[in-house]
């Protein structure tokens, strides 16, 4: 998919873990996983809000489109 | 989940196991019966034949190599629905009513509509050939339902696409967070 998670990267800048981004934002270890390891189909505003309020950033910092063709991959 | 849903969902069930256990049968009888004709001439199996066959008597006289086909047709005919009796089975045994929409029920139900429209094809050969011999003085009185089971293919195939579609509606809106 061209859009990219990057919220390993930014729970590594925040030094935040898995299990305390889901106490957090009060989403299930599962479904945080699955959000992660970019098998997530849709996002919710609700739950992309919380995030970006638990770690501090925008929504940008944790979504990124990259042009899958122009790179070649 | 109603509970009255639930009792006709396992009424179904039951039925549905009744039918393919009767179907099986019944194949069962009439190929061991075509066995049992073809190495013996026996009178009572012979009338047997004729009852299930709807023949006339007549056709066994006209031409043996006849005889035999139609009643080939009729085993194959008997055979593909106790295999759609099969695969009705095997839908209700995967079949979740909490989540209904799932790829092995969309591959059954699709593979019963792919199996309906041969029966079509079939019936409507055998109508043909049922026809032929009539025309050559041999009454049998056959209803092969070819056109019901075209229609049937059609509704199931259209059932078996909205089954594909609400799966992948289910699986994306299992994956989002």
């Amino acid at each position: 998919m061209a859009i990219i998670v990057n919220l390993d990267v930014m729970m590594a800048r925040r030094k935040m873990s898995l299990n305390e981004l889901s106490e957090r934002v009060g989403l299930s270890l599962p479904n945080l996983s699955i959000l992660k390891t970019g098998k997530a189909k849709a996002i919710r505003f609700s739950t992309l809000e919380a995030i970006c309020h638990a770690l501090d950033c925008q929504p940008g910092d944790i979504l990124e489109y990259r042009n899958l063709l122009k790179d070649g991959s | 989940m109603k509970s009255q849903t639930r009792f006709v969902f396992n009424a179904v069930h039951i039925l549905v196991w009744i039918v393919f256990i009767g179907l099986c049968i019944r194949t069962g009888t009439l190929i061991f019966a075509l066995i049992l004709n073809l190495l013996f001439d026996i009178g009572e199996i012979q009338e047997f034949l004729e009852d299930v066959t709807a023949e006339s008597g007549k056709l066994y006289e006209y031409r043996r190599a006849h005889h035999y086909a139609m009643f080939s047709l009729i085993i194959l005919y008997s055979a593909v629905h106790a295999y759609i009796a099969y695969l009705a089975v095997r839908i209700f045994r995967k079949l979740r009513l909490e989540q209904p929409f799932s790829e092995g029920v969309t591959v059954l139900i699709s593979q019963i509509s792919y199996v309906a429209l041969g029966t079509g094809i079939l019936a409507l050969a055998a109508e043909g050939y049922t026809e032929w011999i009539s025309r050559q003085g041999v009454e049998i009185s056959k209803n092969w339902n070819g056109g019901s089971f075209l229609l049937l293919a059609g509704i199931i195939f259209i059932l078996a696409e909205v089954f594909r579609r609400g799966t992948e509606l289910q699986n994306e809106n299992e994956l989002t967070v």
